[in-house]
């Protein structure tokens, strides 16, 4: 396997999911701790259209395959989210399956080494 | 700026011998008309003061109206009898190079219907081998042929869903565009509802809005990976996008599996192997804008 940098970008629609608006600095700071704690993780950034109640969080996630870096992703945005205050939906099944990524929209793009 | 001058003028006088060189039967065509014009006139004179036939008609002009009359004619006959032979030669000409191209075009599609059908047996394989060959399910290889993507095979077992669509597809627009630039895209849980998926088209990836509502497939999930020619240059040579109707019917798990696939290897191994036949294509098609290569042949048999 070669490892890859891979950057998510999952989307998430704060009318349908949690409130995730209120909790924007505190989930930055999440991503942030995240980042400095994790070798694997670079680059998180949150971007928010109050407007439409959009979030779209990304991070450049450092993986040996596209399935890995969309779970690891998956997990990281889940743990900011709860960190921050937030709470990702409680039906939904533990990060790592398919059916379990809570986001709305999900794209993941190469990142050049 | 010394040099200008010269070089413009030895310029001028090129494109002036070529416009002559191009168009010398027609010169000498209406060079002769008139000349046989001007000997009606003389003619006209001599028959309207027969007296006059062999005096100068005009005080400064050395010949009498008859012997000019009889030279703009044969002037005039010799001019209209050179250009008409230079026409027919060039008609020759222009038959043969139609003929010729006729020819070239004809056996490029022929032959590009073979590369399309060397391109949609591997891409049924991958699809097949990975589950993929399905009615919700297809995937198209495209090439770039200046700003615009070409489409060069298209596969689902729906025979709604391959149908080809538009002939070109810019560069700048879609999820194509976007995979193109990164090399490997994926993109999932695009809108249920029509209107709302295609809202999101027009926004977000820069789709025209009379194209996003012609748009056959409405596809929630895509990935899309480039095939780059051989290093140190990877040049791109060719994108396959994988579209599916379910949210999640494609995504990144999608590409390692893809790339993992021995008949991907095949897939970039040909791609490459016929880099310039499939930039040929690319341009045929782009000037062509057939939404197939099938389509195109069948125009060319028609033709015949």
């Amino acid at each position: 396997m070669r490892t890859m940098k891979i950057r998510v970008t999952s989307r998430y629609n704060v009318r349908a999911h949690d409130d995730l608006a209120s909790h924007l600095d505190d989930l930055m700071s999440a991503l942030h701790r995240i980042e400095q704690q994790a070798r694997d993780v670079e680059g998180a950034d949150v971007a928010a259209a109050l407007t439409t109640g959009i979030v779209d969080i990304s991070a450049v996630v450092t993986a040996d395959s596209w399935e890995e870096a969309d779970h690891r992703a998956a997990k990281v945005f889940a743990d900011a989210i709860q960190s921050a205050g937030g709470r990702v939906a409680s039906d939904a099944p533990a990060p790592g399956d398919d059916e379990s990524l809570t986001a709305d929209i999900r794209s993941t793009e190469m990142v050049p080494a | 700026m010394a040099a200008k001058g010269p070089a413009r003028k030895e310029r001028i006088g090129v494109r002036v011998e070529g416009w002559f060189h191009d168009h010398w039967p027609a010169i000498t065509n209406y060079a002769g008309t008139l000349a046989l014009a001007l000997a009606g006139v003389a003619g006209f004179l001599v028959a309207d003061q027969p007296s006059k036939s062999s005096t100068a008609f005009i005080p400064w002009w050395p010949w009498s109206a008859a012997t000019t009359t009889a030279a703009l004619l044969a002037v005039g006959a010799v001019l209209v009898g050179a250009g008409l032979l230079g026409s027919i030669a060039a008609a020759k000409a222009t038959n043969r190079l139609q003929a010729d191209l006729d020819t070239a075009s004809e056996n490029l599609l022929v032959h590009a219907t073979g590369i399309e059908a060397v391109l949609r047996a591997i891409l049924v394989r991958i699809c097949t081998d990975l589950s993929m060959y399905r009615d919700d399910t297809r995937a198209s290889i495209y090439a770039l042929d200046g700003a615009e993507f070409v489409l060069l095979a298209r596969v689902s077992k729906s025979p709604t869903l391959k149908i080809g669509g538009r002939p070109t597809y810019p560069s700048d627009q879609g999820i194509i565009g976007l995979a193109w630039r990164h090399g490997r895209y994926s993109i999932t849980g695009l809108e249920e509802e029509r209107d709302a998926w295609e809202r999101q088209a027009v926004s977000e990836y820069g789709i025209p809005p009379e194209i996003a509502a012609t748009l056959r497939m409405q596809c929630r999930s895509i990935v899309g990976i480039r095939v780059d020619g051989a290093e140190p240059e990877l040049h791109p040579l060719a994108i396959v996008i994988f579209e599916s109707e379910a949210p999640r019917g494609v995504n990144g798990k999608t590409i390692d599996q893809i790339l993992a696939a021995r008949a991907w290897e095949t897939l970039a191994a040909a791609v490459k192997n016929m880099q310039a036949e499939i930039e040929g294509i690319a341009r045929v098609r782009g000037v062509l804008r057939t939404p197939s290569l099938g389509a195109s042949q069948d125009r060319a048999r028609a033709r015949s």
